[in-house]
């Protein structure tokens, strides 16, 4: 009786159900929407999958191995209804008349914002059904490609049949884009234009990719301060933090692993898996929060402000200095650092007089830019100063050190050496040798006069590779020589011009390709 | 009984209500009268549930509104600017109306259809905007709320339909249980219609009473005199307006219609002619004395700032 109480607010009363069929009768562009997305998505991903299979068959050829990934189309046309629907469901917040009109209606306000998100949810997960079934078919019908028995998750069903797969993924692909549609559905009520809506959406879409690389191209800068070797574009340095962090933001990256997961039986289960189920819970987490709140601001919400200025603190005023934020800390401590400084001031300006649809200059913006301003600087010379929490290192340990990959190119002698070592007394001796050679590295790129550079690649026991690129000006080169003069001498390395095979000291050879890795 | 009591509300922190006390008595047509931007619009915005106030109390039969959401099934409200769906045809809005308000009168709606000649199958975007009056003025006749509220309902159309409304609206009031609330700038049609009505200046509502009653305390006189007059002779008069041409005076005076005689009697005019007087005359002239006590106001605070 308790469980039915709580269950009652999931359904509709009956003068909610007459509303929600007059909507969806009246309200048919949703549905030509729908089947147009459906049928791009039918005509331009599974038709052509299908052919190329029956071609294939048909003229005798081994049919190709299907990849997961076509099951993935399916969620990026979810992801196209999360952003759309919302957008849809909600639009008569954005004109006065037709706010007037829904919120002058005899309808709980908390329930008719339940009854339009239930209706773009229901429009939502017809779609994908629908989708499903042609991708279901072509899977169930080829029986091509994947080996289900020897992927972690057979067991769980005991057979081997791809549809239950397909059927499981797209079970875990709804449950995403019905959180992603809510968390969209959280912004969408909190806008006063449809203008606003598209572009609120389309940035919180894009912030944890802008987020992600700000803060690479933020650290690269560090790094590249720090650091004798110039290029260093040290991603890496976000790991792993970073990347669970983009891992559990980021949707595409979710379908991808989702797929990989189901589809790739080499794929390593244990941290995926611990991953996926993670980021599977912070994103149910985020959707009860998102319905919550934007329910709570729906019921509150003052319909006098339909095609006023969006102010919601989530919206604009929050957005607005985040971006800035992340572009202050892009340009980093450049040359033309005031130029830039300045330039990205005017742009945040612009930002905020298209927000407030006026051009008006408050005190606070200015001070908010200020601090931002301050707090990236301050920001930059903290972690140079902590050499990035002690994370950035010219050179690594001996014993993490599997292999080093070792390029040296003397443009002036026309010299080139090339080789992947891996004999332990070499690579101590080129680690040495790392260290020695620093003081003579420059990182003036000078089109003047020929430069020498080595490149250097250590592969460490953990997997990581750490990439150093060092030039040498014309003082560096003759340091540079005498290097390989000393090498070839100890016999290191020798001297080879064609770069195919590269022995060590050991005398054995190796192909650089089978030491990739 | 709708009761409003120390109603504000703020929009885009500008105050466009405030001390509004208002009361609707049922079964009455309540005329909204207002200059532009007085805050007609917004009042019956927030009467239907659309605006929350920010601060006061509405009830209806002693029931607070806020407290009591369903209280708002009992009121409609047709906007200036009212809204219908993407090639929603008059019967697709008839279904949509017929949701919030269940007891939609589907026979009275087919008599109403018939009567302004609508095609009830054509897409509303398709009608004119005289059309389109009708076509939500018919809506929210047939919806039979309880307190039906029409923002400048007359708007657009013209002096036949408008006619037929009127007819339609207390015909509509004498056989249901309905109150209408009606803003309109043109206070003619007002008096035609309205059995008490509400001047709204400035977010406040400054007078309002029974209609008849009301007009029944104005009066009009026209005055000759033998010789030259001045106005301080009709100082003992309630006077909302006076002109004085050598002779010849003009004035409109507030009180009953048999003292006002008597009063002016005593002044021993050549002539005396009582002229009937206008809704729209007694709110031109309440908004005139409104303005001079303004002007007043502010002359005296500047005196005494000055002193």
């Amino acid at each position: 009786m308790e469980i039915k109480n709580w269950l009652k607010p999931l359904f509709l009363s009956d003068q909610e159900k007459a509303y929600a069929k007059h909507y969806m009768r009246t309200n048919n562009r949703l549905a030509i929407v729908a089947a147009l997305i459906l049928v791009l998505f039918v005509m331009g991903y599974i038709m052509p999958s299908i052919l190329i299979h029956a071609a294939l068959s048909l003229f005798g050829g081994a049919p190709g191995t299907t990849n997961g990934e076509k099951v993935a189309s399916l969620f990026i046309s979810i992801c196209i209804l999360a952003y759309v629907l919302p957008m849809y469901q909600f639009r008569f917040l954005m004109k006065r008349s037709s706010s007037d009109l829904y919120l002058s209606l005899p309808i709980e306000r908390k329930r008719l914002f339940y009854v339009h998100y239930l209706i773009g949810l229901l429009y939502m997960a017809s779609v994908a059904v629908l989708e499903y079934i042609p991708v279901a078919f072509y899977y169930y019908g080829n029986r091509i490609g994947i080996t289900i028995d020897s992927t972690w998750h057979a067991p769980l069903y005991g057979t081997s049949e791809t549809l239950i797969t397909t059927l499981l993924l797209l079970v875990i692909f709804l449950v995403l884009g019905i959180c992603l549609y809510t968390f969209f559905t959280c912004f969408i009520v909190r806008c006063h234009t449809m203008l606003d809506g598209i572009l609120i959406c389309a940035i919180y879409t894009l912030l944890p990719l802008i987020i992600f690389y700000s803060m690479g191209f933020f650290l690269s800068n560090i790094s590249n301060e720090l650091l004798y070797s110039v290029e260093s574009y040290h991603f890496s340095y976000m790991s792993p933090l970073a990347n669970i962090l983009v891992a559990l933001t980021s949707l595409p990256w979710q379908m991808n692993a989702w797929v990989r997961l189901f589809f790739e039986p080499t794929i390593t289960t244990d941290y995926t898996c611990m991953l996926l189920g993670m980021e599977l819970l912070v994103w149910l987490i985020l959707g009860v929060i998102c319905y919550r709140n934007a329910s709570n601001y729906f019921v509150h919400l003052k319909s006098e402000d339909s095609e006023q200025p969006t102010k919601s603190p989530l919206t604009y005023p929050i957005l607005i200095p985040l971006v800035t934020f992340q572009l202050l800390l892009i340009i980093g401590k450049g040359k033309l650092i005031s130029f830039m400084i300045c330039i990205l001031f005017v742009c945040y300006l612009i930002a905020h007089f298209f927000a407030q649809r006026k051009i008006t200059i408050h005190v606070r913006m200015i001070a908010i830019y200020g601090a931002l301003v301050l707090t990236s600087s301050a920001l930059h010379h903290w972690l140079v100063r902590t050499n990035l929490f002690a994370m950035i290192y010219e050179i690594p340990q001996g014993d993490e050190v599997e292999l080093i990959r070792l390029e040296i190119i003397d443009q002036n002698l026309n010299y080139y050496v090339s080789a992947d070592i891996t004999n332990q007394t070499v690579k101590e001796d080129i680690l040495q040798a790392h260290a020695q050679w620093l003081p003579y590295t420059t990182k003036e790129q000078s089109w003047n006069y020929i430069q020498g550079h080595i490149t250097i690649c250590y592969l460490l026991t953990n997997g990581e590779y750490v990439n150093r690129y060092y030039l040498f000006d014309e003082a560096g080169i003759t340091h540079l020589q005498t290097l390989v003069e000393q090498w070839e001498k100890e016999d290191v390395i020798e001297y080879l011009d064609d770069g195919a095979y590269h022995p060590t000291q050991d005398g054995d050879t190796a192909d650089p390709a089978d030491t990739a890795g | 009984m709708l009761k409003i009591r120390g109603l504000e509300k703020k929009l885009q922190e500008q105050l466009v209500l405030h001390d509004l006390d208002m009361d609707v008595e049922d079964g009455c047509i309540y005329g909204l009268i207002g200059p532009n931007g007085a805050g007609k619009s917004t009042l019956l915005r927030v009467i239907a549930g659309v605006y929350e106030p920010d601060q006061g109390t509405l009830y209806i039969d002693d029931h607070n509104m806020q407290e009591n959401l369903s209280c708002f099934s009992d009121i409609l409200l047709i906007s200036d600017e009212p809204y219908y769906f993407h090639n929603a045809t008059l019967c697709d809005m008839k279904h949509f109306f017929k949701i919030a308000h269940p007891h939609l009168d589907e026979e009275y709606y087919h008599h109403l259809v018939k009567l302004f000649d609508l095609n009830d199958q054509q897409p509303l975007h398709k009608y004119s905007k005289g059309m389109k009056r009708q076509a939500f003025l018919i809506l929210g006749l047939c919806s039979t709320p309880r307190y039906l509220l029409l923002d400048e309902a007359f708007d657009g159309l013209d002096p036949h339909m408008r006619m037929l409304f009127k007819k339609e609206i207390v015909n509509r009031l004498e056989e249901k249980e309905m109150s209408v609330i009606i803003s309109s700038h043109n206070l003619k049609e007002m008096e035609e219609i309205c059995d008490r009505f509400g001047i709204l200046e400035q977010g406040k509502l400054i007078t309002s009473g029974n209609m008849s009653e009301r007009l029944s305390l104005v009066h009009r006189f026209q005055l000759a005199f033998k010789e030259h007059v001045n106005e301080g002779m009709f100082d003992a008069l309630s006077l909302l307006s006076i002109s004085i041409d050598s002779r010849i005076v003009n004035l409109v005076a507030e009180g009953e219609l048999q003292e006002l005689q008597e009063a002016l009697q005593r002044l021993h005019p050549l002539m005396m002619e009582t002229l009937p007087v206008s809704l729209e005359e007694v709110f031109v002239y309440v908004m005139k004395q409104r303005e001079e006590e303004r002007h007043g106001d502010q002359e005296l605070v500047e005196t005494v700032v000055s002193e």
